[in-house]
Parts: C-alpha cells; structure tokens; sequence
C-alpha cells in the first residue's frame, strides 16, 4: 500500500517514433518523467524502478493515437501542469494528449485494456475488398494457426473481432477494425491482415502497409468504454 | 520509402535521430554545414565523449549546423545501395554532398574501411585528388590523426589535437572564403596558418629502395615543416556541454559522462593515449559538481561515468567522490567509477556507489612477471594486486578480470607463465579465505590477452610487432599452461592486431591496402563477426605492400618515421631514452613523482606547473 497518486496519461506515438520499440519506449518515458522532474513514485526493493504501467505495448513499426499509460506520483500535481512538463521534454512524435487522475482503487491500463481500433491502409488497391470483409463478419468461427512462444496453436479468432469498415473511396483500399486488444484476449492486426489477404490468395506486403491504432477500450457489460475518455486536443 | 527500408533492418532507430537534445537548426540560416562522421554504428558512436563534445561545440556557433553521420550497418548499406539512397545525415536526413565539411573523427585504426565505405556511399570520390570544387572537404581528427599517413591521400585536412582549440578560427577563414567567393585551394592555403592543421598534399614524400622513408618536405611555402598539436591549457574555462544527446535505443554506454581530466600522469610505454594527451590538465571539483548537476538534469539519465585515461590519479577525486555519491545515492542516481585503481577507498567507494552491483572488478598488470612491467612501465607490483584481491573477497566480490597483453617487447616465456601464476595466485588467495566465510560462492578469474600493438608516439615506436604465428604460439602457451578449473582464458585475434599495427604506423602508400580490402568487402573490422581476413591478405597481395614491413620490422632510431612531421610536445629524444631504459627494465616516475622532462612542459599548463 502506497499513498501515490494515480494518473492515466493518453499520448500518441508517430512519425519517426514509430521505429522505437516498447522497452526502449518505456526508458524514454522514465527519463522524460526524470528531466520533467515529476515526483514519480517507486518500487521498493534491491533494484527500485518508477512506477510506469502501459495498457499494451504498441508493435515496432505501428502509430498510436491513443496509447495509454498509468504513473503514480508521490505529490499531487494539476492534470495540464503534467502534461505540459511532459510534453516539453518529450522529443518529436510523442506527444501527450490528455492526462487524468484515476480514482482510488482503479483497475490499472493494463488490467482493463480489452478493445482497440485499427486502422490500415494497404499498399495498393484490392478489388472486392468490401465483400471478402463482408464474408469474414458472417462467418461464426474462423481458425487460424497462431504461433505462441515457439508453439503453434489452432485458435478461433472469430471473438477477437468486433467489427471491420471498409473505405472504398481512396485510391488504395482502407480499413479500420475494432479488434480485441490486451492481455485478456489480443488479435494482432498482422495476423488478421494475413487471414483476409489467404482469402484473396495474396500476401500481403507489411513492410508498405501503414496501420495506425487509435482508441483503446475497456469493455463493461457489454458496453466499450474508452480508457482515456474526455476532450483531447491534437 | 524510408520508412519500407527502415522496417526491414535491425534497429531502426539507428538511422531516425530525434534523440532528447538533439540540435535542430533551419540549414539555411546557417553558413556552414558540418557534418560529423563516426566510422562506427551508431550504439558505439553515440557512447562516445568527443562526439558528444564536439557536437555541442560547433553548434554552438549560430553560423554552423553540426549534424551526425554513423556507419549503416550491412543490412542497412544493403538496402542502401539496391535503392541508391545516398548516405544522410540524422538530423536534417540531408546526404552528405550538401555538406561544407564532412569530419570523420579517427577512434581505431580499423574504422579506416569504414571511412572509405561511407565516402561511397555519400557518392563523394574517396580519393582526394578526385574530388571538385564542389565537393565536400574531408578533415579528420582524433587519436589516430597523429599518425595521419595511412589517410593522407584519402582525407583533404587533418586536425591534430583537441577540437575545442582551432575550430573556431578555421570555421571563420572558411566562411569569411566562401563569402569572398574564393576556391577550395584558397581555403586550404588560408587555412596552413592555423595551428593543428595538416593538409597532405602540400607534402611529398620519397622512399628509399628498401621501402623506407628518404625525404619528407613541404611542397608549398606557407606549409609548416612540423605540424603541432593544438590542446585546451585552462579545463575549467573551456567550453563543456551542459547537456548530451539521449539515445532512442540502448547504446554502449547508457549515462552520462562527466570528463574528470585529460593526459596521464603514469607513462607506460605501450600507451599512445599517455603520450599524446599530455600534460595532465585537470578540472576543479567545483565545476566537476556543477556540470554533473547539469548532465544529470537535462539528459533524466540514472547513471553518471567520471571518466579519464585514470580516474583515481585525480588529486580531487576523494572530495569530488564523496561529493557525488552523498548528493546522488538517495537519487536513485548510480555513479560509474571505470578506471580505477582498486584500494580500500575505491573498494569502499564502489560498494556504497553501486550497491547491487558486485559483478566483476578489473585488473591491468598487462605484463605477467615484474621484470615486464618494469620493462612498460605499468607501476603495479603483484602485492598491490593480490592485496587488492583480498579486500574485495572480503567485501564480497568474487570474480576478477585481468587484462595482459602478448607480444610485449623483450618477452619471454618466463613473462608468459607468470601470467599462469599471477591468475593462480589469486584464486589461492580466494581460498585462504575459512570455507564458512565462502558462503558456496564461486570464485572466477577471467584473464584477457590483448596483442600488444606498437603505437607511434611511444617508446616502442620502433619495435617489431610479433607476427600472427608468434602471438599463435604465445596465447596456446598460457592456454596450456592454465591449470585451475577458476581461471578462465580469452584472447584477441592476432590477425586483427597485426593489421592494426599495419595501419598504426603505415605510411601513404597504405592507403591503397585500405580501399583494396574495402573493395573486397572489408568493413567493419573490429567486429569479429564481420571481420574478413581473407579480404586484407589478398589486398596485401594485389598492392603489393607487405605486412611484414609495418608490422614486423624493428626501425632504427635514425629512421624517418612516417608521422615525424606531426609533433605532440614531445621529442624523439625522449622517446629514445626511455626505449634504453625499458631495454634495462628501469621504470620512470610517474609525473606527480618525479617530472622526466619529456618537453609537454612546453604546452604551458596542467601538471607540469601543479
Ligand atoms: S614535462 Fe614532466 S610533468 Fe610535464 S608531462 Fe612531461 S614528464 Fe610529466
């Protein structure tokens, strides 16, 4: 038990921080977080470390505009002052969007992370892209092969999927997809991406695909709520 | 397209820049573009002090934009060159042709592919004689600039000495040229007045029929005879930053680095870095504390190194010590002490600095036996060493790593064994201690042995350097000889050493050995998995140099030696002297000790007048 305060921190990660992995993400914050000179709490023991929760790592390669992570502070500060002291220490393509105060007792980020939106922009125009997504939301199950920690598994990935859009008016096809996200359940959006484009007979060229994720969800009775809800300037 | 190769290469963010405290100027309200190379890949460039030093230096000039250039890796140059992407700068991501002045700092003799490969891959011509007006101008500095020879017809000027000193004064010739709208030339002739510049083609060189130097002159009146180093005389009033880039991704050296002192007082013969540094030039504990605080604020990094050739030979090290670790423990912040001599202060100092930390401590006796210390110089007895084992078993460390070096000059099988002994010695050490007291722990030895490479501007700057087959037979010698199951033996490969010791103290004409193998493929040398062997010995072959001349050859004191024209503060006289003295196994003083007039007095600073 601790006296910290809590706070839930949204920030986006683009451009060129795209190429930056999660461990070397987290080491970024932390010394973001030290220059920034927060009264950031710490762990006890041999080795302490500042208390620093993600939702969900975001993959190299990927943008975010709506990551989401939990620090705890020893001393109260304002919403805006953290986010503004953050912000000023923070390098180009990372940006904090909002910052709230959780309230005692709080499920952490990464406890309550359950749903996120995707978007993806493939890299050229596929045709009947619109009815093959179609095709998959009607099916009840679908089966893929997922290799977890060196084991393959067979998986139905059907529940993962909540939804997917297709925009057909851009020059190469678009989509976006709510897709389960997070400890509990997660569906990497490669993964669904290889299964739409086995249906097509194709694969896919990941290394000229942008996908960006936005929003990330708690999930209560069956109704999503985002994590970090409220007005975020951009 | 970018971001498609970016994707595809191991660590990305080796190419992305952004870092915390990166420098961002407009170029064009800028005059003058440098852009700074390090012949490396970006984790070990970025760990490097000079870089960072020098970047802050010249980007403190509104004039100037200092941007960083590292060697892509090969998966990256790959990609590179399948799409013709020239070589870029990380901040702007501008390619190097836009550069007024493409600066390569010279770290380690085996960089010098890599040199050459990020020429081509900028597109600019890699010999000097082939580029144009419009071009960039290549100058190099850093520790192996004082022997420039080997890059004499590849790199336009060289800079001999610490950057802090003429760069000023050659930045204004060359804006105050280009605004004239005068050449290339113009600039060069300008820029022979400035004290630690050497331009090479003003220089012509003739050798004997044996191969060996016969006359080294200047071709141009306004060039100097002698080239002289530049160093900082005042530490505490030269320029420092107070701040360092921050790495995105993990490098070698993840803290920040706070320059306690340059030069060495110690003198050992071997050491290149003893010599061309000197004097001792100190700064005052009182800045040491301010810039530390400084560092530590700006950078959020949890770790600060105090770095020298020799920390513990610091006169104010137990106050700034003590300084430190009381402001910095309850921090959270580590202090990293390499370099250090192992008594009971720095034992004492290590335990409360960093606590969890009780990994290894290191040892240099570099020679096995007294006799062959004596002979370099290295003031170390084994009382010192095997007592300073004792305090650290005790103190609950338990694995030792050793450095020695092969090769040495004088040698002998006896020094050989010595090092068998020297490592057996401290593990009885370890054993005297009661087995309850032991607790089960383990003790480990490590022993390392370098390939000792003669170094111009030392003592053994004339003496041959064993061939790969000698330093064969002497590593499986000790191997042999290691006979406890707690000692662990490592070696270098003496096919590097002996290449470096090519490049050490070659002359001009290595410059074609160095493209020819990097024609071959050779790239990234001291990394011994990309290390080709193969690609030297057939350059060898095509230029038809002989390793055996620059590495293997003993030179006569009255010898021209290629780098005779650069001059660090200290004559040949001295280096003579102590040559014979080492041949008699008599050790110098260090400077604290006993001054030995090496002629460094000259510079007018540092510990010659303490
Ligand atoms: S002149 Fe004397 S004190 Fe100065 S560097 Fe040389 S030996 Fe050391």
């Amino acid at each position: 038990m601790n006296n910290n305060i809590k706070y839930r921190i949204e920030f986006s990660k683009t451009d060129k921080m795209i190429f930056i992995g999660h461990l070397d993400l987290l080491k970024l914050f932390q010394r973001t977080i030290k220059r920034a000179k927060l009264p950031i709490g710490y762990s006890w023991g041999y080795n302490p470390h500042q208390l620093i929760t993600f939702a969900v790592p975001l993959p190299l390669g990927m943008s975010g505009v709506g990551e989401i992570m939990d620090i705890q502070l020893t001393h109260r500060m304002g919403c805006d002052e953290i986010k503004d002291k953050l912000n000023e220490c923070l390098p180009e393509g990372i940006l904090v969007l909002q910052v709230m105060e959780l309230e005692f007792g709080d499920t952490s980020c990464a406890a309550a992370v359950a749903w996120g939106d995707y978007w993806v922009r493939l890299d050229k125009r596929y045709e009947n892209f619109e009815a093959i997504i179609n095709n998959v939301l009607e099916k009840k199950e679908i089966y893929i092969e997922r290799t977890v920690k060196k084991k393959t598994k067979i998986v139905d990935i059907r529940p993962l999927i909540r939804n997917i859009w297709v925009d057909d008016t851009a020059d190469v096809t678009e989509f976006s997809c709510n897709i389960a996200t997070g400890s509990q359940g997660n569906l990497k959006p490669d993964a669904l991406i290889g299964y739409i484009f086995s249906l097509m007979g194709e694969t896919p060229n990941m290394f000229k695909t942008d996908i960006l994720r936005g929003t990330l969800y708690t999930e209560e009775e069956g109704v999503l709520l985002p994590l970090c809800p409220g007005e975020k300037f951009m | 397209m970018l971001k498609e190769i970016l994707l595809q290469v191991e660590k990305p963010a080796r190419y992305i820049g952004n870092e915390i405290n990166m420098i961002i100027k407009k170029p064009e309200d800028t005059d003058i573009r440098f852009a700074f190379c390090f012949p490396d890949v970006y984790e070990v460039g970025m760990s490097h002090l000079g870089l960072q030093i020098l970047y802050y230096f010249l980007n403190r000039r509104e004039d100037t934009y200092c941007e960083r250039v590292f060697a892509p890796w090969q998966d990256m140059e790959e990609k590179m060159r399948e799409r013709h992407m020239p070589l870029f700068a990380l901040e702007t991501g501008d390619e190097l042709k836009k550069f007024d002045f493409v600066g390569f700092t010279l770290q380690y003799e085996m960089s010098y592919t890599n040199v050459v490969n990020m020429l081509d891959l900028a597109g600019i011509p890699i010999w000097s004689k082939d580029r144009r007006e419009e071009d960039p101008i290549i100058i190099a500095g850093g520790p192996c600039a004082y022997n420039p020879e080997p890059l004499a017809d590849i790199v336009d000027m060289f800079y001999i000495g610490e950057g802090e000193v003429s760069y000023d004064e050659l930045l204004d010739i060359y804006k105050e040229n280009k605004k004239k709208g005068g050449t290339k030339n113009d600039f060069y002739e300008k820029a022979l007045g400035v004290k630690g510049i050497y331009i090479p083609k003003y220089y012509d060189v003739e050798y004997n029929e044996n191969g060996t130097i016969r006359s080294f002159m200047p071709n141009n009146e306004k060039a100097p005879s002698v080239i002289e180093k530049v160093i900082v005389k005042d530490m505490d009033s030269v320029f420092y930053p107070d701040k360092q880039m921050v790495p995105l991704i993990e490098t070698v050296h993840d803290r920040v680095t706070l320059e306690v002192f340059r030069g060495c007082i110690r003198g050992c013969r071997f050491c290149q870095a003893g010599f061309v540094y000197r004097p001792v030039r100190e700064k005052s504990t009182g800045r040491l504390t301010e810039l530390a605080d400084r560092l530590i604020e700006n950078s959020g990094h949890e770790e600060i190194s105090l770095i020298s050739l020799s920390t513990g030979d610091y006169r104010g090290f137990k106050e700034l010590a003590e300084k430190l670790t009381e402001k910095y423990a309850r921090d959270n912040i580590n202090i990293s002490l390499p370099s250090l001599r192992i008594d009971a202060f720095s034992l004492e100092l290590m335990e409360k600095v960093q606590a969890v930390r009780k990994s290894g401590l290191t040892f240099a006796p570099e020679a096995g036996t007294q006799r062959l210390r004596d002979v370099i110089n290295k003031g170390i007895t084994e009382k010192e060493i095997l007592d300073g084992c004792k305090l650290a078993f005790d103190g609950g460390w338990t694995r030792v790593k050793l450095y020695f070096m092969t090769g040495l000059p004088t040698e002998t099988d006896e020094d050989l064994m010595g090092i068998v002994h020297l490592s057996n010695a401290i593990v009885d050490k370890f054993f005297e201690i009661p087995k309850e007291e032991r607790k089960g722990r383990p003790i480990s030895v490590t022993v390392s042995s370098a390939c000792f490479v003669p170094k111009p501007f030392t003592p053994f700057q004339w003496v041959a350097q064993s061939t790969v087959d000698e330093f064969r037979r002497k590593q499986r010698y000790v191997k042999t000889n290691i006979n406890r199951k707690q000692v662990k033996y490592n070696y270098h490969e003496p096919e590097l050493s002996s290449l470096e010791g090519v490049m050490a103290r070659g002359d001009r004409r290595c410059a074609k050995l160095i493209v020819r193998a990097w024609e071959l493929g050779a790239r990234f040398d001291s990394w011994s998995e990309l290390f080709n062997y193969d690609a030297w010995l057939q350059a060898f072959e095509d230029t038809g140099l002989s390793m055996e001349f620059y590495a293997n050859r003993e030179r006569s004191y009255d010898e021209i030696l290629p780098w005779d024209h650069i001059s660090i503060g200290i004559g040949k006289k001295f280096f003579i002297d102590e040559m014979e003295r080492a041949k008699k196994g008599q050790i110098t003083p260090n400077c604290r000790r006993q001054c030995a007039h090496c002629g460094a007095a000259s510079f007018g600073g540092g510990v010659c007048f303490e």
